[in-house]
């Protein structure tokens, strides 16, 4: 365990140098490419802030609050975005489905060895988690949340979630690409732009049915909403283990399906395959 | 060493189908079943080159995949190492160097040199393995005007070159090549299988190297073993495999009287008062062949030479494929 851990954060290193290299090599591309990143940021939050901004608040929460909700999602999925965003670790299908994860089985580490390390891009994908910490803080301050043990437990738990819940579905949708490559990517990429279009909405109101299934099939709701209720104290109980068990249940439905597809894989392998997308 | 190590890769009776469909309507598909890999076995020990040809299809690819644990056979065994390479994939990887030629593990968007300083890490070479090996096969391969270059920007030989050398980084004990040799121009070609023979003769390398130019197979590699349609064909040497479709060798004459053709010799070509017999040595021997040459008046120069390899594996694929019973698919 120790040596796996010891791996893995060496493999982080060489994917974090790697990372920077490729910044300083170009480093008025690279500047371009994250500015862009941070300016999508933005203007992914902006549409509903301004909304907020209008009418006073939206869905039931404060101008503020929304702030808080907008500054939570764009850390925990710019986190997610620097931990996982390269070489398509977070679209997956893409790999699988173009026939590359031959280039995985011929080195010598476990495959999740290499899918926790080779997404990691701290320099170039750091956009959106910074704009993430300025509007959390931002709001955070405004809102003159105490910083207790408790709030800070739930923002990193929740965060992780956010995580898992990102990656769960990519990889359940993804492990589809061993039977239908193109399929697969497309609902994968469908999917995946639905979590980060609807998950910065508030769902305040919503009927009661649509919201269950936001909170469990299509876990929008589990990405910033509900995490931020329960940062601001809105909800309390049973519901704040919620994002927890909806992302263990996508990771381990995720988890099976890759595994059953990895044996398919070593039956059938893949019978298309692009060179593109695993490697820059 | 234990003895089962000492047999690096062996294969035993191994079958490996593809159950391939197409649409023949809106509601109906048609399913057949192709045999890759039908009833194979071979094994290769430690220290040996061999060369693995066959015709388009013949299930080249899919006896490496299955070497390096990409695929699974649906019956037989096949060991890496004396072990299932599926099974133990890290160990094996760890001591395997794999490279397909159509495919690159370079970094495209890194200078090549990024690539094996990627690897060291992957791979976990020590340092002072790194360092020599690094030397060595920038030296054999003539990587060094090309070590700052990034990868988009090499062309296809320089590619494979530069891929070779980090297929080689990690010493590995054994190496599956699958058509390294593309794309490579003739001085590349010569630089390849010269550090590919150096590979295995004097590190002990055991190499498995595929190709269609059997000129290059056969210049590299002591043992050649043919596969059709998903058969063993032919296992053994170059000499062997004379002996099994015949010595074939070439006489060229010149000639100013008009040559006919003597008994036993075929006439493949004649240009002018050039003209080009073909003969099986094991049938005629020398003797008998200068005795029939004497008979022809008014010869001016006599060439012999053995037929290209490449001529005999040829015609090798056109009888294999005028035989029809294909035998193979099932519906
Ligand atoms: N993933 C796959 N799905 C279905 N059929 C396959 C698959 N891979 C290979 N085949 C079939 O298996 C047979 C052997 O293919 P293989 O790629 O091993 O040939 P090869 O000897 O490498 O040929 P080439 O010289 O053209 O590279 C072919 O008939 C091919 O159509
Ligand atoms: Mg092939």
């Amino acid at each position: 365990m120790g040596d796996k851990l010891r791996a893995v954060l060496r493999l982080l290193g060489l994917y974090a140098r790697m990372d920077l290299n490729w910044v300083l090599q170009d480093f008025k591309a690279a500047l371009i490419i994250i500015c862009a990143e941070i300016i999508n940021n933005l203007t992914a939050v902006s549409g509903i802030l301004l909304l907020a901004v209008r009418f006073g608040g939206a869905g039931g929460l404060s101008t503020d609050e929304i702030l808080l909700m907008l500054g939570f999602f764009e850390l925990s999925d710019g986190l997610c975005y620097m931990l996982f965003g390269g070489f398509n670790v977070l679209h997956i299908s893409r790999r699988i489905g173009r026939g590359q994860v031959d280039h995985m089985l011929i080195q010598p580490r476990p495959l999740m060895v290499q899918l926790l390390t080779e997404g990691f891009m701290p320099v170039s994908g750091s956009g959106g988690f910074l704009i993430g910490i300025l509007l959390t803080a931002l709001a955070w301050t405004r809102l003159h949340l105490e910083v207790t043990l408790l709030r800070l437990f739930l923002l990193l738990l929740y965060m992780l979630c956010h995580i898992l819940l990102m990656l769960g579905q990519s990889f359940l949708l993804g492990s589809a690409a061993f039977r239908s490559p193109v399929v697969s990517e497309e609902l994968s990429t469908l999917i995946l732009d639905l979590n980060g279009q609807l998950g910065r909405f508030p769902l305040f109101g919503l009927p009661r049915w649509l919201l269950g299934i936001l909170y469990t099939a299509l876990p929008v709701g589990l990405l910033a909403y509900l995490p931020s209720l329960a940062l601001l104290g809105r909800v309390t109980g049973a519901v704040l283990a919620l994002p927890v068990c909806i992302a263990a249940a996508f990771m381990l439905a995720a988890a099976c399906c890759f595994r059953a597809g990895l044996r398919r894989y070593l039956q059938y392998s893949c019978n298309r395959y692009k060179e593109m997308g695993h490697r820059r | 060493m234990n003895a089962d190590h000492e047999c690096v890769v062996s294969l035993a009776h191994v079958t490996k189908y593809f159950d391939q469909s197409r649409p023949v309507s809106l509601l109906k598909r048609e399913h057949s079943r192709i045999y890759a890999l039908n009833d194979v076995s071979f094994t290769l020990r430690r220290g040996e080159f061999a060369a693995y040809a066959g015709p388009n299809g013949a299930g080249k690819s899919t006896t490496f995949k299955l070497l390096a644990g990409l695929l699974r056979a649906q019956q037989g065994q096949v060991k890496i190492f004396g072990a299932d390479p599926c099974v133990k994939r890290i160990e094996v990887m760890r001591r395997t160097g794999v490279l397909f030629g159509n495919r690159s593990e370079l970094w495209w968007d890194h200078p090549v040199r990024a690539s094996f300083e990627w690897k060291k890490a992957v791979w976990d070479i020590p340092d002072d393995v790194y360092r020599s090996n690094v030397n060595r096969l920038k030296e054999l391969l003539d990587l060094k005007p090309l070590w700052n270059t990034f990868s988009r920007e090499l062309s296809l030989g320089q590619r494979m070159r530069a891929d070779l050398a980090l297929t080689l980084l990690h010493a590995p004990e054994l190496v599956l090549l699958d058509e390294p040799t593309l794309g490579l121009d003739v001085l590349a070609k010569r630089r390849m299988i010269d550090s590919l023979k150096l590979a295995n003769q004097e590190l002990g390398v055991t190499l498995m190297v595929t190709s269609h130019d059997m000129d290059d197979l056969a210049e590299m590699a002591n043992r050649l073993i043919l596969i059709n349609r998903g058969r063993l064909a032919f296992d053994g040497s170059y000499d062997g495999l004379l002996q099994m479709t015949g010595d074939h060798r070439l006489v060229r004459l010149i000639t100013s009287a008009k040559s006919p053709v003597p008994e036993g010799l075929t006439l493949l070509e004649r240009s002018g008062d050039r003209y080009t017999y073909r003969y099986d040595g094991t049938k005629i021997p020398s003797p008998q062949l200068f005795a029939l040459l004497a008979g022809i008046p008014g010869i001016r120069d006599i060439q012999m030479e053995p037929e290209n390899i490449e001529t005999v594996i040829a015609g090798l694929y056109r009888k294999w494929s005028s035989e029809t019973s294909r035998g193979d698919v099932s519906h």
